[in-house]
């Protein structure tokens, strides 16, 4: 039995992790779980691992997870969050908590509407920074091959910076590709709104929380990790500018 | 800056943050107020940059961002990043990023610092409306 809490309070903390959650949001649902099943939980918990110990009656039980990879998936937090509401209300049984945290596993929006809301938002942030007529239409697509490129890369385990890296320097070659052919548009007006849809936004903010909390390895670590994406970002299309001067 | 350019630049601030709630694969109940928080976040933004500057204007919106945010997330019942993460990306500084980037490539390193310099205060000036605001928020909820 507490084998099987401890399982499902795992799983909960993985989730919520690998999906960029804050390790304050981590520790505090995994403890609030753990005590809507009648478990005493004490859980600590870095943006790269988890420690947690189970404990009821004089019996304890800890184990470690590894996070090895994250991503940036707030529909996950949001149902994880869900999920340990519903719990605490107890609406819940175990079985029923395992069986919805497995679901949570699947995707929410299909392929089509994802590649959809990559070129529109793309177009959009291009637009708000001045771009207009073709530029859009560029942007659009310079943010589709950014954001295939790296779920390309995932596939194959690549680091984000290494993702990062690709897809911006793809991305740069590709608009001035394209402005051979069509010269009239600005380099950096497209290529900005194509690679945006790479921002780690959701590390950033979770790292300002996390700070904010009071967890400051965590939240130091989560900024790095941002930095070095965006400079990732930056060096990719670096190349690829000084590649077409020479 | 006329009405019809800040409808324009409402719509596609709105559309943006809506498009990367969807990237970020927020649920659907979400979806609008996390469009909408963006757009306030924008207007925020572009109401208070002729007098202010960039700075203070980042931080004004982020911190409406995540105001907007808190208020609504407690209504969705869901965590507040959900919808602040969207919403603060029209503030993200890409374009000075990328201008450093040039500066540095053609060797004028000075206007790279500067360039530089500011995206760092922007970024700060983002963090810290987030922060500030998610902290009010934290202040209330535990009196």
């Amino acid at each position: 039995m507490q084998n099987e809490v401890m399982n499902v309070i795992m799983t909960a903390g993985e989730l919520l992790l690998t999906s960029g959650a804050e390790v304050y949001r981590a520790e505090e649902t995994m403890e609030r779980m753990g005590k809507s099943l009648g478990y005493s939980v004490e859980a600590y918990v870095t943006p790269t691992g988890i420690m947690v110990t189970v404990a009821k009656d004089g019996y304890f039980l800890t184990r470690i997870r590894r996070i090895r990879s994250r991503n940036q998936d707030l529909g996950r937090i949001a149902g994880v969050n869900q999920i340990s509401r519903e719990l605490a209300m107890g609406s819940l049984t175990l079985e029923q908590t395992k069986l919805r945290l497995q679901e949570l596993r699947g995707p929410i929006y299909n392929t089509f509407i994802r590649y959809f809301a990559v070129m529109v938002a793309s177009a959009c942030l291009t637009f708000m920074l001045g771009g207009r007529q073709y530029e859009l239409i560029i942007a659009a697509g310079a943010g589709l091959i950014a954001y295939l490129v790296d779920l390309l890369l995932s596939r194959f385990n690549a680091n984000p910076y290494l993702r990062s890296f690709a897809a911006a320097f793809l991305v740069a070659n590709g608009v001035y590709t394209v402005r051979s052919f069509v010269p009239n548009i600005s380099m950096p007006l497209v290529t900005v709104g194509g690679l945006m849809i790479l921002v780690p936004g959701v590390a950033m903010a979770s790292a300002v929380r996390d700070l904010v909390q009071g967890e400051l390895l965590s939240g130091t670590s989560r900024v790095v990790e941002a930095v070095a994406i965006a400079a990732a970002l930056a060096a990719g299309s670096a190349v690829a500018v000084g590649l077409w001067r020479l | 800056m006329n009405g019809h350019d800040l409808i324009l630049q409402f719509l596609a601030s709105a559309i943006a943050s809506g498009g990367f709630a969807v990237i970020f694969k927020i649920p659907p109940p979400s979806l609008l107020v996390a469009a909408l928080t963006g757009a306030a976040g924008w207007m925020a933004y572009l109401l208070v940059l002729p007098n202010s500057g960039t700075i203070m204007a980042t931080f004004i919106a982020s911190a409406m961002v995540s105001f907007v945010a808190e208020v609504s997330s407690r209504r969705l019942k869901t965590p507040a990043t959900t919808i602040a993460v969207p919403g603060i990306i029209p503030l993200v500084p890409g374009m000075r990023v990328y201008r450093s980037m040039e500066y540095f490539l053609n060797g004028d390193n000075l206007n790279g610092i500067d360039e530089a310099a500011i995206t760092l205060l922007i970024s700060g000036a983002i963090a810290f409306g987030l922060a500030i605001v998610s902290s009010v928020y934290r202040l209330r909820k535990k009196h």
